[in-house]
């Protein structure tokens, strides 16, 4: 499993910034290729070996994912405001990144999130375009997901499923009371729960074993590698060519030019905090939407004085989350969403809305109980539940019979909406700090509190006994998913990569992860992520065979 | 509509300019360290940083939080041996914090019970009465000590509250590492 360990002085083929989602697969692809590949990964690099289940230092306390003590983040609602300390981000901070501890629904796109703009018409305040690309130019890609990656899930189950090329490699995981009172729900309103496109393996699969069920999935480490992050699949695989080396605890703080204004390499600050350059003929950034932009902005030069690749000013600009609504309800019998993968049934019927509404986009829906204990008893309860006393040792009863239906949706892109750098705040390298800039679009709130009157109707029609909404609109802090910062277009002046992930102002500069997408779709964006690294990896190496045009 | 980061799960991380944020998002630099410690612990060991009023206060608030009744509650689970340790160790920081929430605390008691030694010395519904008028007040220390109990009640044992899983009993929930369908009632319908 271990891989190559190249010299610093050695200039390799591609240095991919980020071992996640996308950084995984886009290693794995190009050392199969025949690259050599150098992935720098700020975070350490554990196995599985090493998660267990212990929710107050995974979720609690925050053992997977970005340090808010180190890695301070400042918010402020416009641009007209100084920002103040806020933990408003959240991402996964070690080899697999995200894909280690996310919930793993994976909803492909549709044509309709790829051609919005034009199929549906622009919305005022919002600079919704389409993108370069349409589904069927990346379905493939999705189907490499699906095979190679590894999704559990039923072809033909949603009536609304785009066209697919392949049956999906393993069949569902296990309905659970969660999924059957979707069924339930569903059927009276008329909609359609079908199973769960998931990535975790239902069965064996690439020399992985089959899920155990533990129900510690959303938020921590899969211990049976059964959940698919590229901690478990992409990036063994790509130590295995023998031409990639995972370089963890590589904290990137500058991305190199030389004369001709070509990336020639990588700073980093090693574990030890010690600076290193790294050279590299390309160079890829998947350090997600968020981290991206913010080391373009620190990478700016005499050349490229407003940061690099940021000729269009919109690098960090577009900032999309996926909305959300959230509904709690409490039924007769157990429920005991706690046991087993999260979700098993997900409800799609509303990712188109009727033009008569006049709310654009849409969104999906799933019935799950996701809540670890703790995380239950501090969030799960709702505002109208007492903090203390009698009456909340009462809800804490209810944890077996309680289930959520959790809706996600459209967030329509704002340029004011943005990652920079903050001009004061720093982290504990003496980098500059995120500053988000976050103001939802009013069609993102009014779409919000639609759904989550179709989240109430759902448990009103799942039978549930009591059942509360938590407050729409407004996603809590913090984000996860974090898009669009880094669009791609065919438009230098509209976009900050082209069709092909390549930056626009410098050749061999590319980028592909969350900050890449030009809409948000309607939620669970990593299957998408992943299908733009893949489609990525084999345009990169056809222009790197191409040779001498870096 | 704004788009307000104070939403009711983070409310407590932003409190105070920032005192609370090791319960919710701090990295876990000794964590290992302070479950080593707890599992090795005593009901009868000394407290590692808490004196014995304010062991004894801190247990008085947390059996109003979850009380003991016809279950056990966070007495029974142990929760201040749980505080106790994490102040010693990760939350090493917010001592400081929590030595001023007991001093008013001390200060209401004394205003309204003149002469009493501690809140733990009130009666249980003067102390229901006082911690209502601190939740009004929206008191930091408060809701610092709900956070913690809460913490104590249903982080893994190794910490040192959740003793004999009396948390996870309340919640229903059991910590196997595999389960197979049927998974709740409504499987087979």
């Amino acid at each position: 499993m271990e891989g190559p360990s190249f010299g610093t002085r050695e200039t390799v083929d591609f240095v991919v910034v980020g071992a996640g989602a996308a950084g995984g697969v886009v290693a794995r692809e190009l050392a199969i290729a025949g690259f050599r590949v150098i992935v720098l990964e700020q975070g350490p690099y554990l196995k599985a070996a090493d998660f267990r289940h212990d929710e107050l230092a995974v979720s609690r306390l925050g053992a997977l994912t970005n340090d808010f003590t180190a890695q301070p983040t400042t918010f402020r609602e416009n641009e007209n405001q100084v920002a103040v300390p806020a933990q408003v981000l959240q991402y996964g901070r070690l080899v697999g990144g995200g894909s280690v501890h996310f919930t793993a629904n994976y909803w492909r796109f549709r044509e309709v999130d790829f051609h919005e703009a034009s199929l549906k018409g622009g919305v005022a305040g919002a600079d919704l375009v389409d993108w370069p690309i349409s589904y069927a130019e990346l379905e493939p890609y999705y189907t490499k997901v699906d095979w190679e990656i590894g999704v559990s899930g039923q072809a033909g189950a949603d009536p609304h499923e785009p066209p697919r090329s392949r049956p999906y490699p393993m069949p569902p995981l296990p309905i659970k009371s969660t999924g059957v009172l979707a069924e339930r729900a569903a059927r009276k309103l008329g909609w359609t729960a079908f199973p769960a496109p998931t990535a975790i393996a239902s069965i064996p699969f690439r020399g992985r074993g089959a899920c155990v069920q533990c129900g510690f999935c959303e938020g921590f480490g899969c211990e049976v590698n059964a959940k698919s992050s590229t901690l478990a699949g992409m990036i063994p695989e790509a130590q295995a060519t023998g031409r990639c080396e995972i370089r963890p605890n590589s904290y990137v703080r500058k991305i190199e030019v030389d004369a001709r204004g070509r990336v020639n390499g990588v700073k980093y600050f090693d574990a030890k905090r010690h600076e290193v350059f790294q050279r590299a003929r390309a160079v890829v950034l998947c350090a997600n939407g968020a981290e991206t932009p913010r080391l373009l902005l620190m990478s700016r030069s005499n050349r490229f004085p407003q940061g690099l690749a940021n000729a269009s000013g919109l690098v960090g600009r577009n900032l999309m989350f996926n909305g959300s609504a959230f509904a709690g309800g409490v039924f007769e019998h157990e429920v005991n969403g706690y046991k087993g993968n999260v979700v098993s049934r997900v409800i799609q019927d509303f990712y188109e809305l009727d033009p008569a509404l006049g709310i654009a986009g849409g969104g999906g829906a799933d019935f799950r109980s996701g809540f670890a204990p703790i995380s239950y008893a501090m969030g799960g309860l709702g505002d109208s539940s007492p903090a203390w006393g009698p009456e909340l040792k009462q809800r804490l009863r209810e944890y077996t019979r309680t289930c959520y239906v959790l809706a996600h949706s459209t967030s329509l892109p704002v340029p004011t909406n943005s990652i920079s750098l903050d001009p004061t705040a720093v982290d504990a390298w003496g980098l500059p700090a995120i500053r988000m800039t976050f103001m939802n679009h009013p069609n993102d709130g009014r779409l919000s509190r639609y759904l989550l009157d179709h989240c109430m109707s759902l448990l009103d029609a799942a039978g549930a006994v009591r059942r509360w909404a938590f407050r729409a609109g407004a996603s809590p802090f913090p984000q996860v998913h974090l898009l669009g910062t880094c669009r791609m277009g065919d438009d230098p002046a509209r976009s900050v990569v082209d069709r092909y992930h390549r930056a626009h102002d410098v050749p061999n500069l590319f980028i592909v992860d969350g900050s890449s997408l030009v809409t948000s779709g309607r939620g669970q964006p990593t299957m998408t992520i992943q299908a733009l690294a893949f489609r990525a990896a084999e345009h990169m190496g056809r222009m790197a065979r191409a040779g001498g045009r870096w | 509509m704004t788009f307000s980061p104070l939403e009711r799960r983070q409310f407590i991380a932003l409190l105070a300019g920032g005192v609370g944020a090791v319960w919710l998002g701090a990295a876990p630099r000794d964590l290992s360290a302070a479950a080593a410690k707890a599992a090795a612990a005593r009901d009868d060991d000394p407290w590692r940083v808490l004196s014995a009023t304010e062991a004894q206060v801190l247990e008085a608030i947390a059996e109003q939080i979850i009380p003991s009744d016809d279950t056990p509650g966070a007495r029974e689970a142990r929760v201040v041996r749980f505080m106790d340790n994490a102040l010693a160790t990760f939350a090493a920081a917010e001592l400081p914090a929590w030595r001023t929430g007991f001093g008013e605390v001390q200060a209401i008691v004394q205003h309204r019970r003149p002469g009493l030694a501690s809140f733990a010395q009130m009666e249980k519904t003067e102390q229901a009465d006082l911690l209502r008028a601190l939740e009004h007040a929206r008191s930091g220390f408060f809701q610092l000590v709900i956070i913690a109990t809460l913490q104590g009640m249903f982080s893994n044992p190794e910490y040192g509250g959740n003793h004999d899983k009396i948390g996870w009993q309340l919640l229903g929930f059991q910590d196997r590492f595999v389960w197979s369908a049927p998974f709740g009632d409504y499987d087979r319908e």
